[in-house]
């Protein structure tokens, strides 16, 4: 790729390209569109004129309006998906297609601004995705609320907000899963009976959990908290036979944490999710009230910008409340201590071996402090009664000390 | 009632639209591709380019002396010393040639210093208030003490940097000439900011107790929840940059400065939100800072004191209370329009700030310049400076430089201005002081 390309020559093929392509890829034959998934590089510039040849046919366009709801909203994530294996993916693990190109070529900031961007531009897509249905909703029933209220509750405006905040519950929890499950059997070898069990348990109890993340992600959360439970009460029977009690003691800790964790997350996501959905609903009312309001919303950059500002409004209001900032506080709470579990884990699993664990090295570093604090100390008491005796330096230092506080 | 039937007749796809769709899908992609190739041109994004010397460095303090611009008087005589926050980088007042305050100082005729405290590592976890007030601050004023002559210098506080150098000007008032804090919290009994709020409430001995040096990212998590939907606009606006170059330039450096967040030693930010946040002591006067307690009577300096006026991080409540709790009777206080980042890289601010902060200077400058003179003209005596083994705090340290020097007077003495000898550590670091930054 060019990389002195003029940005704006680049621009304006693209977006040519790209409308063209789309328009061509929605005249296709159904069939046509299925074989669509070999070649894409036709998202390429010098794939792009292979469009047609690819795509052909004039048909798409009924076969479309043919589909179920459902059947259309799967191949529009499909066509997302698709372009998120192709293009997309390289561009979104940090420039994977700088591969080639010297380390400092680009700099870190603008490797991860990218990203950045990146992420922002899925979430308005997700939300254009979200909006046009609810747009058309709105023009062609804008008295059925029962309708709009199900389009504010899905699961694709859930989607909307778990991209603008970011989150990765299901895939968050799914790594807790694994490293638990990687813990325990490390655990192993210190803890044999106990491990073994444990680790069968967590591997058999894997899958089911994965299953649940990915077909009922409000649930999933609960059922791991609970499994965690069921095993650190496990942990904690087995410690009377442990070889190394302590270690147990901490593993079953570890799992308790993990579940406090996973119970403080999901309550605080919960919150942010009613507030978002909470905020939809009533700048959808706003606009039903408003003469002009589905006319404004007919742009949905106007939209887009409508949507940022009330749910910035709703959520400053919401972060000042007592009960967002318990859930916030338990979150960074159960995260820390989640954390210091582990930390003193791998300083259990260390003792044995001759190497410096970290509190020992924060005892050194406590001494050093205090050490150079009361040297700092004797310096300026030191110095204070070697200038006392000399003429002007004393003088000055009389008068300095005159201003300086009595309790300094 | 509404049945299901109802519901699938009416369309729920993306695709009811396609015109529409491909429209915003189109422009969508191309836009990324754009920044895509966009950044693929971005070589570097440089910083803090403002030409300057480390003069002095502690551990990883470093204490940058900045050059006089060519052509420009030197204005004010009396050193000033920028003192920034912890918990973002400096070079925010360097952050490109025509957003600098520092060249606005420059420009003024200034003679400016500035703290770099470098990134914590896991070594900082018991590194207190008072090792960064007493030690490091401390440390810098007495270097630029005994090089320059001058026994008072100016300290400007950028934010919690106002704070710290606050509790300096209140420990130490007389190494403090004047004092301006800019966008700086003093009262934090106020919950305007949400930091404030949430800070309130913030178990922080579990944080502390957890992480020892509380990592960067930990940090920002909080700062970016403070406006989560804003980040979304902020980035699809920066969508369109990709074929202006100069705007893309700009947006990054500033987004560089956003993520180049230091890790904060644990101690220190225990007692910053145990004993300012939670429970004031600055304003009731009980902060303990070691032996000592800082209360804001012993501010006798003069006070020029800033504030944003739509600040969102550090409202004015946190702010302007201080003139009111300074024993000065030299007391100003400057609002800037702007937020709190607009007030150092705004248009505005660019235009307004240093020419108000300098001309403020310039009239409080004669004492600090006759005492320097008068210094000068005193043989050095001091037998005590040779003993230092690391630079000292407070008045205690002797003000004569051990070889008299011509006092800067110009912009030629000021560039070839040597750094007098110093002693102890400072002696060996005097080599890299000169380094070129």
């Amino acid at each position: 790729m060019a990389h002195n390309t003029n940005s704006a020559d680049f621009y304006e093929e693209w977006r040519a390209n790209q409308i063209e392509f789309l328009h061509s890829w929605l005249n296709t034959e159904p069939a046509a569109a299925t074989s669509r998934q070999e070649p894409l590089s036709v998202f390429t510039p010098s794939g792009y004129s292979n469009a047609r040849d690819v795509t052909g046919g004039s048909s798409h366009m009924q076969h479309m309006q043919n589909a179920t709801p459902m059947n259309q909203l799967l191949i529009l994530y499909n066509v997302w998906k698709t372009m998120g294996q192709s293009w997309m993916s390289p561009l979104s693990t940090p420039f994977g297609a700088f591969s080639a190109e010297p380390p400092q070529h680009t700099p870190k900031i603008a490797q991860d601004t990218f990203n950045n961007l990146f992420s922002v531009s899925r979430t308005y897509i997700s939300l254009l995705d979200f909006w046009l249905p609810l747009y058309k909703t709105l023009k062609v029933q804008p008295n059925n609320r029962e309708l709009l209220q199900s389009l504010i509750s899905s699961e694709r405006y859930r989607a909307v907000l778990e991209q603008a905040f970011e989150f990765l519950s299901p895939a968050v929890l799914e790594q807790f899963i694994t490293h638990t499950k990687n813990f325990v059997v490390a655990l192993g070898g210190a803890t044999p009976q106990a491990a073994e069990r444990l680790a069968m348990l967590l591997t058999a109890s894997t899958e089911a959990v994965k299953a649940a993340l990915a077909s009922a992600p409000d649930h999933a959360p609960a059922l791991y908290s609970s499994l965690m439970v069921n095993f650190a009460q496990q942990l904690g029977e087995s410690t009377a036979q442990s070889q190394k009690p302590q270690l147990v003691e901490a593993a079953r800790q570890l799992l308790q944490k993990v579940s406090d964790y996973a119970s403080a997350f999901v309550q605080y996501q919960q919150l942010l999710y009613n507030t978002g959905q909470h905020t939809l609903a009533k700048l959808l009312h706003d606009m039903l009230e408003s003469p002009t309001a589905l006319q404004e919303l007919e742009s949905y950059e106007a939209f887009f910008k409508q949507w940022v500002a009330a749910n910035e409004q709703a959520y400053q209001t919401l972060f000042r409340t007592d009960e967002f900032i318990a859930a916030q506080n338990t979150l960074s709470v159960s995260t820390v201590q989640l954390y210091a579990v582990f930390q003193r884990l791998m300083e259990l699993f260390l003792e044995d071996y001759p190497v410096v664990v970290r509190s020992q090295m924060d005892a050194l570093y406590k001494a050093v402090g205090e050490l150079k604090r009361d040297l700092r100390e004797y310096e300026r008491e030191h110095t204070a009664a070697a200038i006392l005796p000399t003429g002007r330096a004393a003088s000055n230092k009389k008068s300095a000390r005159a201003k300086t506080p009595k309790n300094a | 009632m509404k049945t299901h039937q109802s519901s699938n007749a009416l369309p729920t796809s993306i695709f009811d639209n396609p015109d529409l769709a491909v429209e915003h899908i189109a422009t969508m992609t191309a836009k990324l591709f754009g920044s895509y190739a966009a950044m693929q041109s971005v070589h570097d994004v440089e910083v803090g380019t403002a030409p300057k010397d480390v003069v002095y460095e502690d551990g990883k303090l470093k204490l940058y002396h900045f050059r006089p611009q060519p052509g420009v008087r030197q204005s004010v005589q009396t050193p000033v010393l920028v003192v920034y926050a912890l918990v973002n980088r400096p070079y925010m007042l360097d952050l490109q040639p025509d957003r600098s305050m520092i060249r606005n100082f420059l420009a003024q005729g200034l003679d400016v210093y500035m703290i770099d405290w470098g990134y914590s590592t896991k070594a900082d976890r018991f590194t207190t208030l008072d090792d960064y007030v007493s030690g490091y601050i401390g440390g810098c004023v007495r270097h630029i003490q005994r090089t320059t002559g001058f026994d008072k210098i100016s300290l400007v506080g950028i934010c919690q940097g106002g704070t710290l150098s606050t509790i300096y000007s209140t420990l130490y008032p007389e190494d403090v000439n004047a004092l301006i804090p800019i966008a700086t919290p003093i009262d934090f009994s106020t919950n305007e900011g949400l930091l404030f709020h949430w800070a309130k409430s913030l178990d922080v001995d579990a944080i502390v107790d957890a992480f020892g040096v509380v990592p960067d990212t930990f940090l920002n998590a909080g700062f970016l929840m403070v406006k989560p939907f804003a980040r979304l606009e902020k980035y699809a606006a920066a969508l369109d940059l990709h074929d202006e170059s100069e705007k893309l330039h700009n947006f990054l450096r500033m987004e560089q400065w956003i993520f180049d967040s230091p890790a904060q030693a644990g101690e220190c930010l225990r007692q910053f939100v145990k004993d300012l946040y939670q429970e004031n002591r600055l304003v009731k006067g009980t902060l303990q800072l070691g032996k000592r307690t800082a209360t804001l009577k012993n501010l006798t300096m003069p006070l020029l004191n800033v504030y944003a006026s739509n600040d969102h991080i550090v409202p004015p409540s946190a702010t302007v209370p201080l003139n009111e709790y300074a024993a000065s009777d030299d007391k100003t206080l400057l609002e800037i329009s702007g937020g709190h980042i607009g007030i150092f890289v705004g248009a505005k601010a660019q235009r307004e700030l240093a020419p108000k902060i300098a001309e403020w200077l310039k009239h409080r400058d004669g004492a600090a310049k006759a005492r320097q003179q008068a210094r000068l003209r005193t043989p050095a005596k001091s037998s005590s400076d040779h003993n230092h083994q690391t630079p000292s705090p407070s008045a205690a340290a002797p003000k004569t430089p051990k070889t008299p020097k011509t006092p800067k007077t110009t912009p030629s003495n000021s560039q070839t201005l040597p750094h007098a000898p110093v002693s102890g550590r400072s002696s060996s670091t005097s080599k890299r002081a000169r380094a070129r930054v």
